[in-house]
């Protein structure tokens, strides 16, 4: 009876940790809507004012002003679990403002983010030599991805004979 | 039966055939026999005539109607892909017109592309002055970034090793420069 108990205590832990890393939450997941594409939004900012949205990208500047910040970020499709595939494919870069500081050390050139926050515009901002028009969201979540990680660091549940070894 | 095999045979000549990634019609307008070094030394003399380039990217900037690659001259082999390490005859610069992503055509980046020699121009770089030759380019093929992928070598091994020996394996000199511990 013991045993039995442990057991199930065991296989019960041992389920635990399989649990999936949640970059945003639930809620902002069924808040955000599916059907605003990046493409249109470049083009037409205004259109989706007060919308949310799940946008990703990498890191291409950090601004801080006395009180806020806002990010620049090149916009990337995103995969499994809203994170930013790297490549070339990209429909252009979008800023993200924040209520705070944004520490440039964190938020560095590069790194994959994930935000979820609503539509406040467009915003125009010299690029080089031109004017660019950028979306603007506002944060209302982010996630910073891990350097150097391909995906979530997730337990690969297998079983097998070790023909194709453990990764 | 006879038919089969041939269209096969056939097939494979074809798929196996590397291709340009100028596009043949494209590379048909080519003066291919045109060397850099010529129109590097006098760009202006051959402004209107058409060639093949690439190279590596030194910096990508968006101007009012387009957008200007600087780029280190390479060598290109039969697909049109920038080889040759070091080897270079100088710089030049691709304008197209649109906008480019200066962070997908980013620094060390290969592109190959194909248009007219419009002119020259002349910029500083460092405290020299350097002739650039223009290229207005029609198609431009950015080549894609190899990245340095580290593969476990005991990925396709057939046993699983426990932790120690998988580590002492490792720090054999055998598996030489990318070390992993």
């Amino acid at each position: 009876m013991k045993n039995h108990f442990l057991f199930a205590l065991l296989l019960l832990l041992s389920l635990f940790p399989l649990g999936c890393t949640q970059v945003i939450s639930k809620q902002a997941i069924s808040e955000s809507e599916s059907n605003v594409y990046f493409q249109d939004l470049v083009r037409n900012p205004e259109k989706y004012l007060g919308r949310k949205v799940i946008l990703g990208g990498t890191i291409v500047a950090v601004h801080n002003g006395p009180q806020e910040g806002h990010l620049e970020i090149l916009q990337r499709p995103l995969g499994y679990q809203y994170e930013p595939e790297l490549g070339d494919r990209t429909d252009g870069r979008f800023l993200v403002m924040y209520p705070h500081f944004i520490d440039p050390e964190v938020y560095r050139k590069d790194r994959k983010i994930t935000v979820a926050g609503e539509v406040l515009g467009g915003r125009n901002q010299p690029l080089d030599q031109i004017s660019y028009r950028y979306p603007v969201i506002s944060m209302k979540e982010n996630y910073l991805w891990p350097e150097n990680s391909y995906s979530i660091p997730q337990s690969r549940f297998s079983i097998g004979l070790g023909f194709f070894g453990t990764y | 039966m006879k038919t089969h095999i041939k269209i096969l045979f056939f097939g494979f000549l074809l798929l196996s055939g590397c291709t340009h990634v100028i596009s043949e019609q494209v590379l048909s307008t080519v003066d291919r026999n045109l060397g850099f070094m010529q129109v590097f030394e006098s760009p202006d003399t051959y402004i209107g005539r058409r060639v093949v380039w690439g190279g590596e990217i030194v910096k990508t900037h968006n101007i009012p109607g387009g957008a200007e690659i600087e780029i280190i001259q390479k060598n290109l082999d039969s697909t049109g892909e920038p080889y040759g390490g070091d080897q270079t005859a100088g710089r030049f610069i691709f304008f197209k017109k649109g906008y480019l992503e200066s962070e997908v055509f980013s620094k060390g980046r290969k592109v190959t592309g194909a248009g007219v020699i419009t002119g020259s121009q002349v910029r500083r770089v460092e405290d020299q002055e350097y002739r650039f030759p223009v290229i207005e380019v029609e198609e431009l093929h950015l080549w894609e970034e190899v990245p340095a992928v580290y593969y476990d070598p005991f990925y396709w091994d057939p046993f699983w090793y426990p932790y120690p020996y998988r580590y002492r394996y490792f720090r054999r000199p055998y598996w030489g420069y990318p070390y992993y511990w």
